[in-house]
């Protein structure tokens, strides 16, 4: 009788092998780091690209309103990062490629919200989950069950290719060129773990858009891009490269017109080697491709990708992988029918904001508002139930933090809308200027300065309050906030935009937001918003009205936002917005000292070190501590009986071990084991340097023979002779690479 | 039965309708002036912007302690975390204790405009894999419960509503 207490057992073979042996893998790495055998600094960014991150407080340290308080976590000498607490709660990321879910999936995300988080799962403005105040020991479990039902969290943080996203719309949109799904598909299994892709200084984010003028994808913001076009009746895309969104933002750059679909896997690959090889690593500031590409200039930075691809040893998945994905095609549940003749109460004004009609006659997307990009398990559930009752898994997460149904039957709208009103998500708003999106900021975040979440409430409430008497130019607004500089929120891109920032008076420390105007989200992100002024948090809801009210009143006819606020000015808006900058003392107005929804006297002591810049640790560290899991793996096999088992650990342990040694020399080396075995040799040992610095040359000798005499059926003895070598072997590579 | 994860939800009797958000405060206080001793107290998390959403979250290291509105059913829940306790009489009397204590706290805090029914309370397990919901697993769980409220709450006849929704936790109301 299987044993089936635990997750692992109970999830066996309902995942792939790769990611089986990943999380195995990463457990593993969890029990070394515990016994202080993995430098806290690897762990971190070992941790990261498997999407577990740090949250806000973990550095043990929290101002409650009255004093800093020192937050005594259990085994204070065990750490998870720097300056991390093991026990402190952290985040997990969980990537939802192109934002594509199911009914499984929604169902799998809310048990784990409630067995490990707090009950809810948040959809973030890059088409992931998030979950929070998750204990470290509980991501293997956690992921091994959302691996079982088809999701990764791996390379969701660090520096490695994040989550890839795409228009929400891709596949139903009425205007856009083609359907962009299969390839945003293709890519992101093309770079989960790839080599080429591992030895970045920064993160690295790809988006997809299925058109140019609306551009949803928001092409134009990422570090590498591709809007779809055709020509000629062939399909291609334009590639671009350089974009990005932080303190400061920069437009991408076209690297390549018309783009064959069958070279986009290469010409990425390309480009990861570019930036891997010339990306900065020391000054996490200045380490995004975008800042290698103004270095460089696009013109230069292409000819280098160009020169590059011709290197690149041929792939049969950079055409497979595409392929494979053209053949999967979404349809509806059913043929439609007419709307029924009684319709709920609600609906109408529902659809007139949330429902549009798809491409496909008959059929239309319904736009589900998240608050804040929140919900709770029951409401995933529900979710999870509607996605089997009026579509084939055909459910996407927004950048908006929304949710989208696809394929809906015109006859089924009335009944979908009922059952979203059943669970509070039936607000006809989506899309609106109360529909706002914000990052999660001085929540959770380490680095949040002031309280994003707390003032896209703030907002949302006023703007519902109104938006049925707000004229057709407002109604449909965009208003984003972040909680700092850093642009989560996507601020720049919004007609209304803030960011956190933090202003002295009379000695105390008042929040404030920087107001950031004109952004434009159309044209796949085409232009950034520009600050005009700080102003207290509690007075941005007056911001924004009066802004509003002096668009309404002084617009000239089809002018946008966008367009009125370039032609007003910045003198002019900053000269009508002063006043509400001016802050009172303290005991005047004592509400402008404390952040929406946090009675706590303001302070930003609680800033942390972040860890959206991850650690940078080179190729041969990460092959060190994959030989330290193996090592460890194979000694639990032997304990648990499995000679065979722990002797292939004990041989996979050596070849990284090796490898550690060859990345040292060669930073892109990356090869099987034959090829390994061959270059330390011909590296290491021919020219008896591993011998001079690793006390001993006969270590490498036991690699030699493990590598030549492979034992079928080992006893007892001769396996645990061999994962006694192994650990022999690497503790011998760590003593010559620290020489 | 291993009854480590477990949650305990003590339905509010009165004040159901006091808005969430005016009692923010009143949380932030619980760690200002640590109030439940023996908790490790972290910070609060508030959800007051959802539907039938966790409220007001107190995240401590042990459990998680909310004014939770789950179902629609206002309440003082607490979910054990960890370190697991020694045993389930531990486990329950740490859940059912803090439960009761962080209720008082509110209750004074509000001077009585929120109330709490210490009778009537959810009780569950917050382990899909030792407890899946199913009728052999809650009945070994009343089974391990049974004594246990019987030392806890000497006298005391509850009625048993279990949870029969197999997607959601083990566990039961009791009132």
């Amino acid at each position: 009788m299987p044993n089936l207490k635990t997750w692992k057992a109970k999830l066996e073979g309902r995942m792939p092998p790769d990611w089986a042996q990943e999380i195995d893998g990463f457990e593993a790495q969890i029990e070394l780091n515990k016994q202080g055998k993995i430098e806290p600094r690897v762990f971190a960014e070992t941790r990261l690209r498997r999407g577990a991150y740090g949250q806000r407080y973990d550095n043990g340290r929290r101002n409650d309103g009255k004093q800093v308080r020192q937050l005594a976590y259990p085994d204070a000498s065990t750490w998870k990062g720097p300056d991390t607490h093991w026990h402190a709660p952290g985040m997990i990321r969980i990537k939802l490629p192109w934002g594509g879910t199911n009914a499984g999936q929604l169902e799998t995300m809310a048990d784990l919200a409630e067995e490990y988080s707090d009950g809810v799962a948040h959809i973030t403005t890059r088409q992931d989950f998030q979950l929070h105040f998750v204990h470290i020991e509980d991501t293997p479990d956690l992921m091994r069950r959302l691996a079982a039902c088809g999701i990764t969290s791996r390379e969701a943080c660090g520096n490695s290719v994040r989550n890839v996203t795409a228009c929400p719309l891709a596949g139903v949109c009425a205007g856009e060129t083609f359907d962009v799904t299969p390839y945003a598909e293709a890519i992101f299994r093309f770079l989960l773990g790839h080599p080429d892709a591992q030895d970045f200084g920064r993160k690295f984010k790809v988006a997809f858009s299925g058109c140019e003028n609306e551009g949803c994808g928001l092409v134009m913001m990422h570090d590498m891009g591709f809007i779809a076009k055709v020509r000629d009746g062939k399909r291609g895309f334009d590639a671009y490269v350089g974009g990005g969104l932080g303190p400061v933002p920069y437009q991408a750059k076209k690297l390549l017109e018309f783009v064959d679909p069958d070279e986009i896997l290469p010409l990425t690959q390309a480009v990861a080697r570019v930036f891997g090889r010339l990306g900065e690593k020391k000054n996490r500031g200045a380490a995004r491709i975008k800042f290698l590409v103004a270095k460089l200039g696009i013109d230069e930075f292409r000819r280098l990708v160009l020169e590059e691809r011709k290197t690149l040893p041929a792939d049969p998945r950079w055409v497979g992988l595409p392929a494979a994905q053209l053949n999967k095609k979404e349809s509806p549940l059913r043929v439609s029918g007419t709307l029924p003749p009684s319709l709920p109460e609600g609906f109408l004004d529902f659809a007139r904001q949330n429902v549009r009609g798809q491409a496909q006659a008959g059929y239309s997307t319904v736009a589900v508002q998240v608050p804040l990009g929140d919900l709770t398990s029951s409401q995933l559930r529900a979710l999870a139930e509607m996605t089997r009752k009026y579509t084939k898994d055909t459910v996407r997460t927004t950048v908006e933090q929304n949710l989208l149904f696809r394929w809906i039957a015109q006859s089924d709208l009335p009944a979908l809308y009922s059952d979203l009103r059943a669970v509070g998500l039936a607000a006809p708003n989506a899309g609106t200027i109360s529909d706002i999106t914000s990052c999660p900021g001085t929540d959770t975040c380490k680095l949040g300065i002031a309280a994003s979440r707390g003032l896209g409430r703030r907002l949302s409430e006023q703007m519902d309050a109104k938006l049925q008497t707000l004229p057709p130019e407002v109604r449909n607004l965009k208003i984003k906030v972040s909680g700092c500089p850093n642009s989560c929120g996507q601020h720049p891109l919004s007609d209304l935009g803030f960011f956190g920032v933090s202003r002295k008076a009379g000695g105390y420390a008042v929040p404030h937001f920087q107001v950031v105007l004109g952004g434009q989200w159309e044209n796949n992100g085409g232009a950034y918003g520009q600050a005009v002024i700080a102003v207290p948090s509690k007075r941005i809801p007056q911001v924004v009205d009066r802004l509003l009210g002096w668009f309404t009143s002084d617009r000239q006819d089809g002018e946008s936002f966008g367009g009125f606020v370039k032609r007003v000015g910045k003198v002019e808006t900053k000269n009508r917005l002063q006043d509400l900058a001016v802050v009172p003392s303290h005991d005047v107005e004592p509400d402008l000292y404390q952040d929406w929804g946090d009675p706590r006297e303001f302070t930003i002591g609680d800033i942390g070190k972040g860890e959206c810049a991850g650690e940078v640790v080179t190729p041969s560290e990460f092959s060190v501590t994959a030989a330290e899991s193996e090592i460890f793996e194979a000694q639990v096999a032997l304990d648990g009986g499995n000679q065979k088992g722990a002797v292939g650990l004990a041989y996979q342990a050596m070849i990284h071990s090796a490898e550690a040694c060859v990345r040292s020399r060669l930073r892109e080396y990356v090869g099987g084991a034959d090829e390994t075995v061959s270059k330390f040799r011909a590296l290491f040992h021919e020219t008896g340097d591993f011998a001079k610095h690793a006390t001993s040359a006969q270590f490498a000798g036991h690699f030699f023979r493990h590598h030549e005499q492979k034992l079928e059926n080992p006893d007892r003895d001769e396996a645990g002779r061999r994962v006694q070598e192994a650990q022999l072997f690497l503790e011998a590579v760590q003593t010559f690479l620290n020489a | 039965m291993d009854l480590t994860k477990l949650g305990v939800k003590i339905l509010a009797s009165k004040g159901q309708a006091l808005p969430l958000r005016d009692l923010i405060p009143h949380f932030h206080k619980i760690i200002q002036d640590q109030l439940l001793p023996g908790l490790l107290l972290i910070d609060v998390a508030e959800y007051t912007h959802m539907h039938q959403g966790p409220g007001i979250l107190l995240i401590a290291h042990e459990a998680n302690v909310s004014l939770d509105e789950e179902g629609g059913r206002r309440g003082l829940l607490v979910t054990l975390k960890r370190p697991p306790q020694p045993d389930a009489a531990a486990a329950l009397e740490f859940a059912f204790g803090t439960a009761q204590q962080a209720a008082a706290l509110l209750e004074k805090a509000t001077a009585g405009k929120l109330q709490f029914d210490l009778g009537h309370f959810e009780i569950f397990l917050n382990d899909r894999l030792a407890a899946p919901n199913d009728e052999a697993h809650r009945g070994e769980f009343r089974k391990a419960l049974e004594p246990l409220l019987a030392v806890k709450v000497p006298g005391k006849s509850y009625a048993w509503n279990p949870e029969m929704d197999p997607c959601r936790r083990c566990g039961f109301t009791l009132g």
